[in-house]
């Protein structure tokens, strides 16, 4: 088992480094001058110089990368070049805001979903599975930041019962339920597309197992239909829908731009756009490293789920 | 599958006709814009600023006292446009790199089912983002970034379909009887993968009024001068905390409405031709 982790995070190397060398690409073929764009007309073109200088952005793109790299290697990110501090902090900072609402967001959608899609499979042709799966379409087509800017209207402002905005009450936080208060409208924003796949596949990937021989074998033991339904087949079920949350994490953490921005959350979502405002290249070259991070980490937590759901994998056998 | 034979079967499925009727009706207001809004969706009339939906205005009017109505309409052009061009273009891609993995194999199969997979894994909306937000906004940029981001999908049922049907009797034949490589991908082989292109396409459809929307509703997509929905819904936003729900509430139906009805369609597509 260890030694399997092991060499997906070998595997990882190579391509964290495609990604940066493509992203920083990217970022310096763009047009704009970041000590334009932070100091405006209050500098001078000689300042300006100097402030470019000062940052590295006068030697040729393929030795800043270098640079860039060696310095990542060591574990230094550098500097945000809008105030200065190391981009580590700016980010870290950041993280536990978007962690509190895409977790809370994907705990509402893995419950809701897995429960709603179940429903779905088990009473296929009844009006129920016809709602659900009709529930599941809207929900993928619902876009966000709508339904969002609809809970502000409800909520906020004819109600009056939630927050619109922020992640705790402006004079400080008045504890849990002024956090559970903030959070409510942009986690159940931020879970509804993946509640909607989520929906959809447990409904496929149930109604394919409930076909397979065993279940017939389980059912003709005279196994009560429940035992059959989450004995048996959920649990062969959840494979193919483990993968699917192993691609839920990256989509999740998409929404959270949006959601973040119309929420006023102080996530990592609102500091790339910011970033990418201002030409911050070292923070956002920072950001893509974490996304990159990120994305491996949900896979590899798919692939340990994978183990622990079917001992084929955790023994090594078959594949 | 013969025709009579899919409509017999795509009819079953009441929601994709529904949703066949919902899509082309708002086709028909992106079509007949000029007739129905003959108003200037661009007009501002700072008299009639955030006036309610009533005769006049059927949808209100905006914060610049532009009528909400001629800029969904007009904005309809716009978003559907982008929309069908970067899934055009998306698709365009997919078929090409699928098809030439699943034909070649080896070792183009292996680096193209990696690149696949890598782009499946990331969150290419963070990349859009940021992308977007570097390159000042326009049209083309748009679609581009939407087409280059979204060729997975097609790209990975098409390799699938071509490792298998490669295999088959009627590729050895044409390869034996000396058909060149292109004319058996393009003219022998992709034809019999139309009805996994057409699924993908719609489905891909809806993905792609969603993003172009996002995008242009963070000020980062569409030029905010011209009228889409996306950009509609980014000048409602104001308008919400000030109770004017309609400047935001009717672009965001028309979104709604579409990817749904796109999605229905694309499902009812997807049970009538493979089950």
């Amino acid at each position: 088992m260890l030694r399997y982790i092991l060499g997906r995070l070998l595997q990882a190397i190579p391509l964290l480094f495609v990604v940066t060398l493509t992203a920083f690409a990217i970022l310096h073929l763009a047009p704009g001058d970041p000590a334009a764009l932070l100091y405006g007309t209050d500098i001078t073109a000689d300042q300006r110089a100097q402030i470019r200088a000062a940052w590295g952005l006068d030697d040729p793109i393929p030795v800043q990368y270098v640079k860039w790299l060696g310095n990542f290697l060591r574990g230094d990110l550098g500097r945000s070049f809008s105030d200065g501090r190391p981009v580590l902090q700016v980010i870290v900072e950041r993280i536990p805001a978007t962690l509190q609402l895409t977790l809370t967001g994907l705990l509402i959608a893995i419950v809701l979903g897995l429960s709603i899609g179940t429903l779905a499979a088990l009473r296929a042709n009844s009006f129920i599975g016809y709602i659900s799966t009709l529930l599941s379409t809207f929900f993928y087509s619902l876009p966000n930041f709508w339904l969002a800017l609809l809970l502000i209207l409800i909520f906020s402002v004819w109600l009056q019962i939630l927050p619109s905005a922020g992640i705790e009450s402006p004079r400080g936080s008045t504890g849990i339920a002024d956090r559970l208060a903030h959070l409510a409208m942009p986690a159940f924003v931020i879970s509804l597309r993946e509640m909607g796949r989520l929906i959809r596949f447990t409904r496929a990937s149930l109604l394919d197992v409930l076909n397979q021989d065993y279940i017939r074998t389980a059912r003709s033991k005279g196994l009560r239909e429940r035992q059959v339904a989450l004995r048996h087949a959920f649990r062969n079920a959840l494979i193919p829908i483990i993968t699917l949350l192993g691609l839920s994490l990256p989509q999740i953490a998409s929404s959270s731009i949006v959601v973040e921005t119309v929420f006023a959350w102080p996530g990592i979502g609102r500091l790339i756009i910011e970033s990418a405002f201002q030409r911050n290249y070292p923070v956002l070259m920072g950001e893509i490293v974490m996304i990159g991070l990120l994305v491996i980490a949900g896979n590899l937590i798919a692939d340990i789920c994978y183990a622990f759901v079917d001992p084929r994998i955790r023994y090594g056998d078959s594949l | 599958m013969n025709t009579q034979r899919f409509w017999f079967r795509f009819r079953k499925n009441r929601l994709a006709v529904v949703g066949i009727f919902v899509l082309l009706a708002i086709i028909a207001l992106a079509v007949a814009a000029p007739i129905l809004a003959p108003r200037d969706p661009a007009r501002i009339d700072l008299d009639q600023r955030e006036q309610s939906p009533s005769g006049a205005h059927w949808f209100g009017t905006d914060r610049l006292g532009r009528d909400v109505f001629a800029r969904i309409v007009w904005g309809a052009q716009v978003s559907l446009g982008v929309s069908l061009l970067a899934v055009s273009l998306g698709s365009g891609i997919g078929i090409l790199l699928g098809a030439l993995a699943g034909y070649a194999g080896g070792a183009l199969d292996a680096l193209i089912a990696r690149a696949i997979d890598l782009m499946l894994a990331l969150p290419t909306f963070f990349l859009l983002v940021a992308i977007q937000a570097l390159f000042p906004p326009n049209l083309i940029n748009v679609i581009v970034i939407i087409g280059i981001t979204s060729w997975m999908a097609i790209a990975r049922i098409v390799r699938g379909q071509f490792l298998l049907l490669k295999q088959r009797d009627f590729v050895t034949a044409a390869r034996a009887s000396g058909v060149q490589p292109t004319r058996i991908i393009f003219r022998h082989i992709l034809p019999n993968v139309s009805s996994q292109i057409i699924v993908f396409f719609t489905l891909g459809l809806a993905d792609a009024v969603l993003v172009e929307s996002a995008l242009s509703f963070l000020g980062l997509g569409v030029p905010p001068y011209q009228a889409s929905w996306g950009n509609m819904l980014n000048d409602g936003q104001i308008g919400i905390l000030s109770g004017a729900w309609w400047v935001a509430f009717f672009p965001g139906l028309l979104i709604l409405l579409t990817a749904l009805s796109i999605n229905l369609v694309g499902d009812g597509l997807q049970e009538s031709l493979f089950k």
